[in-house]
C-alpha cells in the first residue's frame, strides 16, 4: 500500500491536509528574496507589475505604465536589477575550506561563500517566468540589466537539480511537506493549497479552497476580467495622463495575496525542524554560487540554450546522482518519509529480540569469517524474500528467513570484525531497517570529448565562438551564437530573444530547455562540494 | 540443411565478412532467440583463431557470467572483469577462466568480458582494441556507450531491437530537452551518427515455436522473422489434471489466464497467489519437455515468472518460498532480457491498473515477457485490459529532434492482446 495514497484519502475524509514530512527538506534562507508578478497576457517579456524584496512588510513594487514600450520596460526592470544586485552583494563573504584534490591525497585550500542567495516565488509558472526574464535580460547592452540576467539565469538553472534550494516555489515547499485531498494538479494553485493546510476556522478545506480560487491569481498570468475592468483603464490613464497612481494601487492590491501566501508557505515549513542533510545539500548550492560569482567576475559566464555533447551526459549523471541521494537522505532524515518505505514493505521496523554476534560462516576462500545474526520482532509480516538486503545506518544485513512476526538477519558489512561489533544494535533496541545504506560515490567516468561511435564522422560545423565580441557587455557575458543570430542587433526584439535555440521547442517541454544552463550544470559537478564532496 | 538454417548461416557469414571488412561499425539486429549468443560465441572463436584479442561489453553481471561460462566451454581462455562485490555463480568454470577487478589481473586472456559499467573504469591510455563486441546493444544507453566508446577502434553491436529502452531514475523531462539524448540506445545513437553502418538482421528465431513466433514478430518487430523449429519438433507433456491454462499453453504455446476485472494495488495478492499456484503445479506435476534432442523432465531452472515491478518480484518470490519452492527464476522484464526458459509465466503490465502509463505501455516490456519461452507462455492478468487500452490512448509528447520509437507501445499492446484472444481462459 502506498502511504501517499493513504494520506490523500485521509486528507479527503478529514477535509484537511495531512503532514507528509516531519522535517523541513528544503533549506530556508533567513533572508530570502521573494518575487511575484504579472506580465501582459500572452507577453511574458512584458512585465506589468512585479512585487519583490526581502522584507515582508515593505515590498518593492515595479510597474510599467506601457509594458509594450521597451524603454519604459527596461527603466522599470533596471530598478529591479539594482535591487537584486544589492541583495546579492550580501553573499560575497567567503571562508577557507580545506579539501582533497586529484587522487585525494593532497589537500588544498579553496574558498566558498558562507551563504548563498535564495529566491522564492509563488508557483512553478513564476519560476519558469524568472528563467525567461533572465534569458531576456542577459543579452542586453545595459551592464546592470545584463548582470541581473546572468544571475537570474544561474538561479533558474538550479531549479531542475533535485535537492537544490536556490529557487524555491511556495507550491513545491508545501506539497513536499503536506498531502491534500485534491488532485495533484490542483495543488499547483497556491491559494487552494494553503486552504487545505490551514483552512480558516469554521470552514472546511473544500469551502476554503473555493474561496481561495475567487481571489486574484498568483501570477504570472493575470485574471482576464481584471485585465479588462481594472488594468486596461489604469494603463490608459498612465499612458495618457502620465498618472501611474491607479496602476500602482491596482497592482499592489492583486499581488498582495500571492505575496502574503508565499511568506505563509515559508512560515509553515519553517516550523518544522530542518532535516539533517539539508545543510549538506545547501553546501552544494553555496559552492555553485561561489563558482557562478567567480565566472561573473572573470567575465566567463555563458549559457547554452540546449545542452549537448559531454555536458549533456554529465548533466544526466548529476541528475541521477542527486535524485537517488535526495530520496535516500529524506528518508534517513525523517521518520514520516521512511514510513513510506515501511508501508510498501521495503523497510522493516521492529525490536531486536535476540543476537548472535559470534556467528561465523565459511567464505569462498575457505576461511571462517564473522557474520553476526540478529532476530527482529516485527508488528507485521515482512513479505520480502530471503536474500533481501537491508541497512541499519552503516551496518548492512541480508534477510535469512522471516515468519509472521520475526525476521532473521545476517550482518554482512559494517560490523563484521570484532572491534566493530559494538556498532550492532542491542537486544531490545527498536530499529528501522532501511532499503538503502551509506551513500556510495561513483565517478562519472566521462571522457573529455565524445568517442567516435557517439558523434558524427562528417566534418563538424566550425565551433561556436566562446564569446561574441560584438555583443560582449561590460560583464563579458558570453552569448551563445544561436541567440546572437536570433536577436537583430543590440537589444533585439523580445520575440527573437525568447526563441531558445536553433531548434524549435515542442511546447510540451517543461521550461528546463530555456533554463538549462550548461555552465552552471557542469560547474556544480566540478565544484568540490558539488556532487561528490557533500552528497 | 533446412532453409531456415541456410538463411541463418548466410546471415552469420555476412556478419563475419563485414567484421573482417572495412566498416567501422556493424550492427546485428536479432529477434528473441535468433542465436545472438551463439553468434557472439562463434565470432569470438573465429576472431581468436585469427589471433585477435576480443573485448566484450555486456549489460548485466548475469549476462557476463552466462557468456563467460559459454566461452570457457568453447575452449577460449576468458577473463571476467568484475566489480568489488561480484561473487562467482554456481557452476563457475574451474579452468580457462581468470577473474579480476582490474585489467592487469587478466593478462594472457584471449577474451575479456565485463559489464558496460565496469568497462567504463578502463582508461584508454591503459589499452585500446582494434575491435570490440557490444552485446545487448539495444539495452545499453548512449550514456554507457560514451563511457566505453574510446576503447575500441571498431565495433560490432549485437542486440534485440524489441528490448526495453534504457531508463533513468532522474526526471526524464529535464533530459528530454537536451540537444543530445543520453538515453537513446547504444545501437540507435551509433546508427544516428553513422547512418552508413550496415545493419544485418538475423532472420530466424530458434527459441520461439512456429505458432508463437508470428505473434511476437507481428506485434513487436518491424523486420519480420520466422521460427526455425518445425511444428512437430517440440511438445510439453503435462499430467491430465493440470490447470486448464497450463494445458492450453502446452498445446497452443499461449494462454491468457484472466482473473475477474478489478482495480487493485500493484502487488495484486490474487495474481501473486495465481502465479504461485501455477508454479507449484509445474514443479510438482510430472511435466516433460520434448524437443528434437528427446524428452526430459521439466526442471525448476526451466521455469521463469516474469513481472513488471520489483515489489511484485519480491511478493512472488516470498510466496514461492512459503510453499518451499526454490530454484524458479522470478524477475522483472528488465532483468529477464537476453534469457531463455522452457515455460514462462508473465504478469501482464497493465493488469488491474486504472490507467495505462508510458512505462506500462512500453512495447519492449511486454515483448521481453512474452518472448523468453521455448515451449509455452502463460500471461496472467486481470480482465479488462482491452477496455483500459481504449480508455487511455497513448498521449506521450512527440519530441522534436529524436526518432520516434520503431514500434508504438499502445498498438503493440493492442495487437498482442488481439492475437491472444483465442487463448483466453477465465480463472476458475
Amino acid at each position: 500500500m502506498s502511504l501517499d495514497v493513504y494520506q490523500r484519502l485521509l486528507a479527503l475524509s478529514q477535509a484537511r491536509a495531512v503532514p507528509a514530512a516531519s522535517r523541513a527538506h528544503r533549506h530556508l534562507s533567513p533572508r530570502p528574496w521573494l518575487l511575484t508578478g504579472y506580465h501582459l497576457a500572452g507577453e511574458p517579456s512584458a512585465p506589468v507589475a512585479i512585487r519583490y524584496g526581502s522584507f515582508r512588510d515593505s515590498p518593492k513594487l515595479l510597474t510599467v505604465a506601457e509594458p509594450r514600450d521597451r524603454a519604459l520596460r527596461f527603466a522599470a526592470l533596471g530598478g529591479l536589477a539594482r535591487d537584486l544586485a544589492t541583495y546579492l552583494s550580501r553573499y560575497t563573504v567567503t571562508e577557507p575550506v580545506v579539501r582533497a584534490t586529484g587522487s585525494g591525497r593532497e589537500l588544498e585550500v579553496d574558498h566558498c561563500c558562507v551563504d548563498a542567495p535564495q529566491l522564492v516565488v509563488p508557483n512553478e509558472a513564476t519560476a519558469h517566468w524568472v528563467g525567461l526574464l533572465g534569458q531576456y535580460l542577459r543579452t542586453l547592452d545595459d551592464p546592470v540589466l545584463a548582470a541581473a540576467g546572468a544571475h537570474l539565469g544561474w538561479i533558474a538553472s538550479r531549479r531542475h537539480l533535485p535537492g537544490s534550494s536556490v529557487l524555491l516555489t511556495a507550491t513545491d515547499l508545501l506539497t513536499a511537506h503536506w498531502r491534500t485531498g485534491q488532485l495533484p494538479t490542483e495543488d499547483g494553485h497556491l491559494g487552494r493549497l494553503l486552504a487545505w493546510i490551514e483552512p480558516p476556522a469554521g470552514t472546511d478545506a473544500w469551502q476554503a479552497a473555493r474561496d481561495a480560487e475567487a481571489m486574484p491569481p498568483a501570477g504570472p498570468a493575470s485574471d482576464p476580467s481584471w485585465d479588462q475592468v481594472v488594468l486596461r483603464p489604469a494603463l490608459e490613464r498612465a499612458k495618457q495622463q502620465g498618472d501611474v497612481r491607479r496602476l500602482k494601487l491596482a497592482a499592489a492590491e492583486v499581488l498582495d495575496g500571492a505575496w502574503r501566501d508565499t511568506w505563509a508557505a515559508i512560515d509553515l515549513v519553517r516550523m518544522l525542524p530542518p532535516g539533517e542533510h539539508v545543510a549538506k545539500r545547501w553546501e552544494s548550492d553555496r559552492w555553485s554560487w561561489t563558482r557562478h560569482r567567480e565566472r561573473v567576475l572573470a567575465g566567463t559566464v555563458s549559457f547554452s540554450a540546449r545542452l549537448s555533447d559531454v555536458p549533456a551526459y554529465r548533466y544526466l549523471h548529476e541528475l541521477e546522482t542527486r535524485t537517488a541521494a535526495l530520496e535516500r537522505q529524506m528518508a534517513l532524515d525523517d521518520p514520516l518519509v521512511m514510513a513510506r518505505y515501511l508501508a510498501t514493505g521495503e523497510a522493516v521496523a521492529g525490536v531486536v529480540i535476540k543476537r548472535d554476534p559470534e556467528h561465523t560462516v565459511v567464505n569462498a576462500g575457505g576461511r571462517s569469517v564473522l557474520r553476526p545474526l540478529l532476530w527482529v520482532r516485527t508488528a507485521a509480516a515482512f513479505d520480502r524474500p530471503a536474500g533481501t538486503d537491508l541497512w541499519w545506518g552503516k551496518v548492512g544485513m541480508t534477510v535469512r528467513a522471516s515468519t509472521d512476526d520475526t525476521v532473521e538477519l545476517m550482518v554482512t558489512s559494517g560490523a563484521v570484525t570484532r572491534p566493530k561489533l559494538g556498532l550492532l544494535p542491542d537486544t531490545d533496541a527498536e530499529v528501522v531497517l532501511a532499503p538503502f545504506g551509506p551513500l556510495q560515490y561513483f565517478p562519472d567516468n566521462l571522457p573529455d570529448e565524445l568517442p567516435w561511435p557517439t558523434r558524427s564522422s562528417r566534418p563538424k560545423a566550425p565551433p561556436e565562438p566562446e564569446q561574441d565580441d560584438d555583443l560582449d557587455t561590460d560583464l563579458h557575458t558570453a552569448v551563445p551564437a544561436a541567440v546572437a543570430t536570433a536577436a537583430p542587433g543590440p537589444g533585439g526584439t523580445p520575440q527573437a530573444d525568447l526563441t531558445p535555440g536553433r531548434v524549435p521547442e515542442p511546447r510540451a517541454v517543461p521550461s528546463s530547455t530555456v533554463t538549462s544552463d550548461g555552465s552552471a550544470a557542469s560547474n556544480s559537478t566540478a565544484a568540490p562540494g558539488g556532487s561528490r564532496g557533500s552528497w | 540443411m533446412s532453409s531456415a538454417g541456410a538463411r541463418h548461416e548466410a546471415a552469420i557469414e555476412e556478419v563475419w565478412d563485414r567484421v573482417r571488412g572495412a566498416d567501422r561499425a556493424v550492427v546485428v539486429d536479432s529477434p528473441p532467440g535468433a542465436g545472438k549468443s551463439t553468434l557472439v560465441r562463434e565470432l569470438t572463436k573465429r576472431l581468436v583463431a585469427v589471433g585477435e584479442n576480443v573485448p566484450i561489453v555486456v549489460q548485466t553481471n548475469d549476462q557476463a557470467d552466462d557468456l563467460v561460462i559459454a566461452l570457457a566451454k568453447a575452449g577460449l581462455s576468458t577473463g571476467r572483469l568484475h566489480g568489488q562485490e561480484w561473487t562467482p555463480p554456481a557452476g563457475w568454470p574451474r579452468t580457462k577462466v581468470r577473474t579480476g577487478t582490474k585489467l592487469g589481473e587478466l593478462g594472457g586472456c584471449d577474451v575479456i568480458v565485463g559489464t558496460a559499467a565496469k568497462w567504463a573504469y578502463v582508461k584508454a591510455d591503459e589499452r585500446t582494441w582494434p575491435l570490440g563486441i557490444i552485446d545487448e546493444a539495444y539495452q545499453m544507453s548512449a550514456a554507457a556507450l560514451v563511457r566505453v566508446g574510446h576503447l575500441f577502434d571498431r565495433l560490432l553491436l549485437v542486440g534485440d531491437p524489441g528490448q526495453l529502452a534504457p531508463f533513468t531514475v532522474a526526471d526524464e523531462h529535464s533530459v528530454r530537452s537536451l540537444a543530445t539524448w543520453p538515453l537513446d540506445t547504444a545501437a540507435g545513437t551509433l546508427l544516428r551518427h553513422h547512418p552508413d553502418t550496415p545493419v544485418i538482421p538475423l532472420p530466424v528465431s530458434w527459441r520461439l515455436a512456429p505458432h508463437t513466433a508470428p505473434v511476437i514478430s507481428d506485434a513487436f518487430y518491424t523486420r519480420a522473422f520466422t521460427a526455425g523449429a518445425a511444428p512437430t519438433d517440440r511438445r510439453l507433456e503435462l499430467a491430465s489434471l493440470a490447470h486448464p491454462a497450463l494445458a492450453h499453453a502446452a498445446e497452443h504455446g499461449w494462454a491468457l489466464l484472466e482473473l475477474p476485472a478489478a482495480h487493485v494495488p500493484r502487488t495484486d495478492p490474487a495474481l501473486v497467489a495465481t502465479l504461485a499456484d501455477l508454479v507449484q503445479q509445474l514443479v510438482t506435476a510430472e511435466v516433460s519437455t520434448v524437443d528434437p534432442s528427446g524428452p526430459r523432465p521439466l526442471s525448476r531452472a526451466d521455469i521463469a515468472v516474469g513481472v513488471v515491478h520489483r515489489d511484485q518480484k519480491a511478493q512472488v518470490e516470498a510466496a514461492l518460498q512459503r510453499r518451499g519452492i526454490t530454484g524458479v527464476t522470478v524477475d522483472t522484464a528488465n532483468r529477464l532480457q537476453g534469457r531463455q526458459y522452457e515455460v514462462v509465466l508473465a504478469w501482464h503490465p497493465l493488469s488491474g491498473r486504472r490507467d495505462a502509463s508510458a512505462f506500462h505501455l512500453e512495447a519492449g516490456r511486454l515483448c521481453v515477457l512474452a518472448s523468453r519461452h521455448r515451449q509455452a507462455c502463460v500471461v496472467v492478468s486481470r480482465a479488462g485490459v482491452d477496455e483500459q487500452l481504449h480508455a487511455y490512448p497513448a498521449a506521450e509528447p512527440v519530441w522534436l529532434g529524436t526518432d520516434p520509437p520503431q514500434v508504438d507501445g499502445w498498438e503493440a499492446n493492442r495487437a498482442f492482446l488481439e492475437r491472444l484472444a483465442p487463448h483466453r481462459i477465465p480463472a476458475r
